[in-house]
């Protein structure tokens, strides 16, 4: 019998630090779900589930982990792990199934885009899966990646976002996910 | 996950390039619809389009709308229409017309194909009939196209026909002469003619083909001409390069095109439950500023339309169209190349004007890419044998080399070389082309018969 749980690590980025995460995990007989790591200003950030022994508490998992990653590093860490509710240890992230949405945007960089936007998303029930943003040369890029299951009816999204392209001054641009994997990838 | 950069990408040829689905035409066998009169016939042919197509425009608009990305245009190809009317006189065939005609409105098709008739070999009473209701059924109709195949490398060029056929394009041009002979745009003439086209005026449902499909044209000229300006702006900046670089480009955002004809294709053959036929990778222009092949072909290093290279240039978009779409789709068809028609394309009617294109060079450009004379107006007195002349040319060059060849060639009554004319929205517009050493062909022509069949349709 084993427990999911999802454990966060913060701390300035440096190599060895998956090494040193992943290995702790091992040691623990603990088993390695999905992982997504970043890296943003000189720092990491890094959030993954792993399975443990069911006999194994969670503060025996905080202590371990801490433990190795201050024998590694003098750096400052922030650390959660926090026991998961569901099962989302093998869950398909492939964004093309479904009714996954992009939205991009890129206006002149200004305080408040990312909250105007995402207040729209809210509005509509577009679950935001991913979210990308960028400064370029004053203009800032935003990549949204929005689940539409459960969300308003596509063509009255469409015709708010007008409102809200009106609003922000820029051109917003709403696709289905399938049309950039047709036109990116080999595989249709 | 996709990278952003691609993302990005991928907008920028969805908002700034044109990028759309050019044509999805639904082929409808009508072989059931034959019975013992014409008023029956055309009963069961209107019946059996509504049958099939009633949720065309409406399962077109959902997906574009889904997608975000719009259908042109919803069109309908039918079996050729000599088997439908067989054993009617021409005037039941102009019946037929009207009935086809009648159902494209019903439906809120843009276009109708498959008035048609294949004459490779020999020419049968039902397909002399058909050709006889041409004038009346190209006039009396809004939506319907007409195309006749007159030749093929297997069985040669039946001379016979194109002697028939300069007169009746003609008379078709007469008979519409208030709209500028428009009713001559609607009807070509082909060799090798595909039986799967999903483009006017040639598209008809071959007899090889299922009860019903859906065949998809993608996009035009404008996102290949971006990709190519992009293309040239890297190399200004820091490399050195050579055509086939440029081909390289083009080649990569013909993929993406087709794919996203593919896709959008699928879904809607999905949503109307019928099966999904093939890709017409043809770039198609429109006289929209931007959608143009003629501005490719200065992109790609001529300043003038019809300059020496003008053809090469044609040949290098030509093949990387193909290899770029052809690997992005699971079955390709159609046309499949680059079309050149001139009324249609703004960049290649302003060279007519100017003189820098020249009927000649066309002709040679045809000898590389998809398609042939395509909306080419020329004087209203030219003599029918000329036309047919054209028109053997032409098909001379698709028998020869294996490949679709055709002739749209419109006579404006009324004008001469030089003398603008204009049939608004998608047919474009453009000055009366001069037809070097007109009335010259007559003999040839009168001499009618067989061109015969070249030595390599001997494959067996």
């Amino acid at each position: 019998m084993t427990k999911e749980y999802l454990i966060s690590v913060i701390t300035k980025d440096n190599v060895g630090i998956i090494a040193n995460i992943s290995g702790t995990i091992e040691k623990l007989k603990g088993n390695l779900g999905q992982l997504r790591e970043h890296v943003l200003g000189g720092y990491l950030s890094m959030i993954l589930l792993a399975e443990f022994p069911v006999k194994l508490e969670k503060e025996e998992i905080e202590n371990q982990l801490g433990e190795n990653f201050r024998k590694f590093s003098d750096e400052k860490f922030s650390l959660l792990v926090w026991p998961s509710k569901y099962n989302h240890i093998s869950d398909n992230m492939d964004f093309t199934y479904g009714d996954n949405y992009i939205l991009t945007a890129c206006p002149k960089d200004r305080k408040g885009l990312v909250a105007d936007i995402s207040a729209f998303c809210s509005k509509h029930k577009l679950n935001i899966l991913n979210l990308n943003t960028q400064t370029r040369n004053s203009v800032y890029n935003m990549i949204f990646i929005l689940k539409a299951s459960n969300s308003s009816p596509i063509k009255l999204i469409r015709e708010e976002l007008k409102l809200l392209e009106e609003k922000l001054g820029t051109k917003l641009m709403f696709q289905h996910y399938r049309i950039f994997k047709a036109t990116n990838e080999i595989k249709i | 996950m996709l990278r952003p950069d691609l993302i990005l990408d991928t907008i920028q040829m969805i908002s700034q390039e044109n990028l759309d689905v050019r044509a999805i035409t639904m082929g409808i066998d009508l072989m059931d619809c034959k019975s013992d009169t014409v008023n029956k016939t055309c009963s069961n042919i209107i019946a059996k389009i509504k049958n099939y197509a009633k949720n065309l425009v409406h399962a077109c608009d959902e997906v574009a709308e889904k997608y975000s990305i719009p259908v042109v245009n919803k069109r309908i190809s039918v079996t050729p229409i000599s088997h439908i009317g067989a054993g009617f006189d021409s005037k039941g065939f102009v019946e037929l017309a009207i009935a086809m005609d009648t159902a494209a409105e019903i439906v809120g098709i843009d276009l109708i194909g498959g008035f048609s008739a294949n004459v490779e070999k020999g020419i049968s009473n039902a397909d002399m009939a058909l050709f006889e209701s041409l004038p009346a059924a190209l006039s009396k109709t809004k939506k319907v196209n007409s195309s006749i195949n007159a030749g093929s490398t297997r069985y040669g060029i039946n001379m016979d026909a194109v002697k028939i056929l300069g007169h009746k394009i003609k008379e078709i041009a007469n008979a519409t002469s208030k709209e500028g002979g428009f009713g001559a745009a609607k009807f070509v003439v082909f060799c090798n003619q595909p039986g799967d086209n999903p483009f006017m005026a040639g598209a008809m449902h071959g007899l090889g083909e299922a009860e019903a499909v859906i065949n998809c044209g993608v996009s035009g000229p404008g996102v290949i001409a971006r990709a190519i300006e992009r293309k040239i702006k890297e190399f200004d900046r820091n490399e050195s390069f050579g055509i086939h670089g440029l081909a390289e480009e083009i080649k990569q955002a013909s993929f993406r095109v087709t794919r996203c004809g593919e896709l959008i294709g699928r879904e809607i053959a999905k949503s109307l439950g019928i099966p999904f036929g093939v890709v017409d990778l043809s770039l198609a222009p429109t006289p929209k500023v931007g959608d143009s092949i003629g501005e490719i072909i200065k992109l790609l290093g001529v300043d003038v339309i019809g300059a020496p290279g003008s053809t090469a240039i044609i040949a290098i978009l030509n093949d990387a169209v193909k290899k770029g779409g052809a690997f992005a789709s699971q079955c390709v068809g159609g046309l499949s190349g680059a079309f050149i028609p001139v009324m249609e394309d703004a960049e290649l009617a302003s060279a007519a004007k100017d003189g820098t294109l020249s009927i000649e060079k066309l002709e040679a450009m045809t000898s590389v890419c998809s398609v042939g004379f395509d909306m080419i107006p020329v004087p209203g007195d030219i003599d029918a044998e000329t036309i047919s002349a054209l028109i053997a040319d032409e098909l001379a060059i698709g028998m020869i080399n294996s490949k679709t060849t055709a002739a749209r060639i419109i006579p404006v009554p009324g004008k001469k070389a030089g003398e603008m004319v204009s049939f608004g929205g998608l047919f474009g517009e453009s000055v009366v082309m001069p037809v070097k050493n007109a009335g010259k062909s007559s003999r040839l022509i009168n001499f009618a018969g067989k061109i015969p069949a070249p030595i390599h349709s001997l494959k067996n």
